[in-house]
């Protein structure tokens, strides 16, 4: 076991290493003029050279990227262009944002997707299941924005302009905070729930395929018993795996969202930071979202194991 | 393996009441019949076809309304207070926020949408099976470092690193396709490499080898015709994925540059408008829903007819009945 935890530990470290050199690269190589960012367009050149003199980016790109590395090592992210903030500061500030939107979906999406998988599962190819297929191809389809676009369609037709001006960016999280996030919820869970559903009702109906469903019959055991105690328990192996890794990939998958609802989080961060040519911020963001997945990962690795015996055994 | 099954099925079919003739059927022709029958499929299957008879109609349509697609008609498209006109004999699907016709630009974003979404997925799934059967078929630590990497890409927000992928390259068409090719790939390579992991160990691999075969050969010949079904299942289900991923990208402006019309970018720019142009957000975004949608059916019924277990269910379902 400590052998293991440790091969996904350094496994970790592996991407955590490539992700942030592959972003070095992308972002200081082929866009770096941050003294324009910085200076403004009157600068002179003199001014600019100083610029680029004080962060380093006049250096040999082999001395950028080792101090690059070692500052990334200490839990450095640097300091960003336009605003001259710790850029971790600016990332810790937006991440409780995108956290609440994530957590908060989360509980929809699980609750939504199992429920309807279970369902869907034990009425296989009857008129519910049906419905739940075509529920998970429309979810499949539509792309988040255009959830998000039409939710807030609906609303303004209902309840006009008063209903709107709650997602224009602006004001903290705290206010209104339900009537404000709701929808966000909502139409962020909606796409996982379709793949939720789907992947709830193949495990189920491979669990209950076992003998020992069977079994559980044979001796009498009441349906609901059979289905909830015996059958979902096991089912939910691979739905915990993938909502563990989900959960760390939508930290960095949220942009959309939080840009047609106003939210400032860490995806709308980014947007704008790319809008303003603000390299580490955006170069900070990419390091904290892998180190959510690589977390994530890790966690649901660990949990697996603990969940289910076999994994451990082999 | 499922393919031999499907034969094997086919012997008690050919002995229907009806007293056929029996004859021997490709796995492919069996799983086109089946397609065939899939009332479902079909219905996406044709409004595919219009869709890409649409798009490619697009030249016309723009002969047809007098419009072309980059140019803005402030005086029609527009009414006093600077307002999109609706539709109307003139827009027939309203004109845009700068005054453009929203018909000829959805016909034209028609054109970068399927082809982003087809060529994307073709790229792909060439570069998925290559490694997918090289990691596979070789083991060892090729094998080792092309599946850790499949993982890598696989376990990665991709919006966000596409963004800056995009961002740092321009945004263009062809880096686009190459973008969301990347990002697929590795769903396409996992499947490959499952695939072929179990077809190493079947006889018929070691009857090739013990023939002399080298392993290029083997993989070549042996091997990839096998995976044909798994691969076209894959591939049907990865275009929509593809149009839906480049929609989300011009959306956040990382997609195709804005000057193209696509039907991401236009929503893109319909974002601000749904309030008092209802058509811009909807002719887009519908038109975008219904292809994604018929592209999923499609390849939810080319997934089923390719499983011999759908046969199955379709004869017990005559005979009850």
């Amino acid at each position: 076991m400590i052998r293991f935890i440790i091969r996904r530990l350094l496994f970790g470290v592996l991407v955590l290493w490539l992700v942030s050199t592959s972003v070095f690269l992308c972002v200081f190589v082929a866009a770096g003029h941050p003294e324009q960012v910085i200076g403004g367009p009157r600068a002179t050149t003199e001014t600019r050279a100083l610029i680029r003199h004080n962060l380093g980016l006049d250096e040999p790109l082999a001395v950028q990227y080792a101090r690059f590395l070692g500052r990334l090592a200490q839990g450095d992210l640097g300091t960003s262009y336009i605003y001259q903030t710790p850029v971790a500061r600016m990332i810790g500030d937006r991440l409780q944002t995108t956290a609440v939107l994530v957590l908060g979906a989360s509980v929809l999406w699980l609750a939504g997707g199992v429920l309807i998988g279970v369902l869907s599962a034990t009425r296989a190819r009857g008129l519910a299941d049906r419905f739940a297929t075509l529920f998970v191809l429309v979810g499949l389809s539509m792309p988040a924005f255009v959830v998000g676009l039409l939710a807030l369609f609906l609303l303004f037709s209902k309840l006009g302009d008063a209903g709107i001006h709650l997602f224009e960016p602006g004001p903290p999280l705290q206010e209104h905070f339900w009537k404000r996030m709701i929808l966000p919820w909502i139409a962020l869970a909606f796409l996982l729930i379709a793949g939720y559903t789907r992947l709830t009702r193949g495990s189920m109906l491979d669990v209950l395929g076992e003998d020992y469903i069977r079994t559980a019959r044979a001796k009498g055991l009441s349906e609901r018993r059979v289905v909830y105690r015996h059958g979902l328990r096991a089912a939910m192996t691979p739905v915990v795996t993938q909502f563990g890794v989900d959960v760390g990939t939508l930290i960095g998958s949220t942009i959309v969202t939080e840009k047609v609802f106003g939210l400032q989080g860490v995806g709308q961060l980014v947007v704008q930071s790319i809008t303003v040519g603000d390299t580490p911020v955006i170069l900070g963001v990419v390091m904290a979202v892998a180190l959510c997945v690589v977390v994530a990962n890790l966690l649901v690795d660990i949990g697996y194991s603990f969940l289910d015996p076999r994994v451990r055994l082999s | 393996m499922s393919l031999t099954e499907a034969q094997a099925e086919v012997v008690p079919a050919g002995v229907e009441p009806s007293g056929r003739q029996i004859q021997g059927r490709s796995p492919w022709r069996l799983a086109f019949a089946r397609l065939r029958r899939d009332r479902l499929a079909m219905v996406s299957l044709t409004v595919i076809v219009l869709m890409v008879l649409f798009a490619l109609s697009a030249p016309l349509w723009a002969h047809w309304t007098g419009h072309s697609f980059h140019k803005t008609y402030p005086k029609t498209g527009l009414d006093e207070s600077g307002q999109p006109a609706g539709p109307n004999g003139e827009f027939w699907l309203g004109a845009d926020s700068i005054g453009r016709d929203v018909l000829v630009r959805a016909v034209y974003g028609a054109r970068v949408s399927l082809m982003v979404g087809l060529a994307a997925t073709a790229l792909a799934t060439v570069f998925g099976v290559v490694t997918g059967v090289l990691s596979g078929f070789l083991g060892g630590w090729v094998d080792t470092v092309l599946a850790r990497f499949m993982d890598i890409v696989l376990s990665f927000p991709y919006v966000l690193i596409a963004i800056v992928i995009a961002t740092t390259f321009g945004a263009s068409v062809p880096m686009t396709i190459i973008v969301i090719a990347f990002f697929s790939f590795a769903a396409m390579a996992r499947v490959v490499r499952g695939q072929v992991l179990s077809l190493r160990e079947k006889e018929f691999i070691e009857a090739a080898r013990s023939l002399g075969a080298g392993s290029l050969r083997i993989m070549a010949v042996d091997v990839l015709p096998n995976l044909v079904a798994p691969v076209t299942v894959l591939a049907s289900l990865l275009v929509p994925q593809a149009i839906v991923f480049e929609s989300t990208l011009s959306f956040l402006g990382a997609g195709v540059d804005p000057s193209t019309p696509s039907w991401g970018s236009m929503l893109s720019e319909a974002q601000d408008y749904y309030r008092t142009a209802w058509w811009f957000l909807f002719v887009p975004a519908g038109l975008l829903l219904v292809t994604t949608f018929a592209f999923n059916i499609l390849g939810d019924g080319v997934r089923d007819a390719f499983d011999p277990r759908t046969e199955r269910l379709i004869h017990k379902g005559r005979r009850h009945k």
